[in-house]
């Protein structure tokens, strides 16, 4: 695996964009978050154990509310989150350097990416039908951030699939 | 940046290296990089002597002989291309190079350069001394390149012994291939 981990990597969505989006797809652009406290997630399988020292969000042209990173169990259960973060800056990526690092084991997880606000833009792909994005595995969470230790993930209704992940650096 | 840990492979993993390692491969950010729609386009290099860095992984021993970048529709003044570790050390490279030929790929023929798995991520690195000269490289929307771990640093031509990494705040990922045979 690479140190950096995103949403579009291999080990989450990159080879279902490739061959469920690219016909209908467009290039990832900056775009408002689809609805307030609302997180969306991918799955996040590792063949290898690895260390998040980092997160971080690809901010598009307006920051507004605060962030948040988070991973899941399959069942639901919090590993990791950033807590809510102030969005700050455009078009950069925001990094969040864990106090503790934390360790996930290889396996399969869910990686999320929750904002409070409808007017903060990130760098999303469309995944063009909403359909794409639950064939994809694409997860959400109705509240968040803050996100709740323990949820219960659902179906997403978006097609807004941001950029966002982990890394084992803490310089993303 | 520390080192990330060897860790041996377990059973079923897909872990290889091809004879091509580039940019656009499965062991660097080919499959994000696929994501975003778009192909390499002749592009001018973004600042005078910026390095790149380009991240990629070593599963096994794989010896490196020949280093590949694209020349866009103007090529000027000189390049030069490596690799590095994560630490920031450089490995290998070809030293300050004349770019030459245009819309067309420039090869550099290093000396051979065992990259080991007990170094697993690494990085192709080029820097060029000036804007006039054109590379063919993938421009997505910042900070896609940044997310996806590229990285730079100013001020770096030729390329140094000890890399000073930085986010990449460019919207721009040249086209590298290292390759592990020479090919008539």
């Amino acid at each position: 695996m690479l140190p950096v981990i995103n949403s579009f990597s291999f080990e989450c969505l990159g080879v279902h964009i490739g061959s469920r989006v690219h016909a209908g797809g467009s290039a990832p652009n900056s775009a408002t978050w689809p609805s307030a406290t609302l997180a969306l997630g991918v799955p996040l399988n590792i063949d290898r154990s690895y260390t998040v020292k980092s997160t971080f969000t690809a901010n598009g042209a307006a920051a507004a509310g605060n962030t948040e990173v988070s991973i899941y169990t399959l069942g639901g259960l919090q590993l990791m989150s950033t807590g809510a973060v102030t969005m700050s800056g455009t078009n950069v990526p925001q990094v969040y350097t864990l106090p503790t690092p934390v360790y996930l084991s290889p396996g399969s997880y869910m990686m999320f990416m929750g904002c409070s606000s409808t007017t903060a833009q990130f760098l999303r792909l469309s995944t063009t039908a909403t359909r794409n994005a639950k064939m994809m595995g694409m997860a959400q969470i109705a509240s968040g951030p803050p996100l709740a230790s323990q949820v219960t993930l659902a179906s997403t209704t978006s097609t807004y699939l941001p950029l966002f992940g982990i890394s084992n650096y803490t310089l993303v | 940046m520390a080192s990330s840990a060897f860790q041996f492979p377990t059973e079923g993993q897909v872990n290889y290296n091809g004879v091509a390692i580039s940019a656009g491969s499965r062991e660097s950010i080919g499959v994000p990089l696929a994501a975003q729609f778009q192909v390499p386009t002749s592009t001018a290099w973004p600042l005078a002597n910026l390095a790149l860095f380009v991240p990629f992984e070593i599963y096994r021993w794989w010896t490196l002989q020949n280093f590949l970048a694209v020349n866009g529709a103007t090529v000027s003044g000189n390049v030069d291309v490596g690799v590095y570790d994560d630490d920031g050390e450089r490995l290998v490279s070809m030293g300050s190079t004349a770019q030459s030929g245009t819309s067309a790929e420039q090869l550099f023929n290093l000396a051979d350069y065992p990259l080991s798995p007990t170094t697993p991520n690494c990085y192709l690195a080029m820097s060029m001394d000036n804007t006039t000269g054109t590379v063919q490289a993938w421009t997505p929307t910042a900070p896609f390149a940044a997310c996806l771990g590229v990285l730079e640093m100013t001020s770096a031509f030729p390329l140094p012994p000890t890399a000073t990494f930085a986010l990449s705040t460019r919207a721009f990922i040249p086209e590298l291939t290292l390759l592990a045979r020479s090919f008539a």
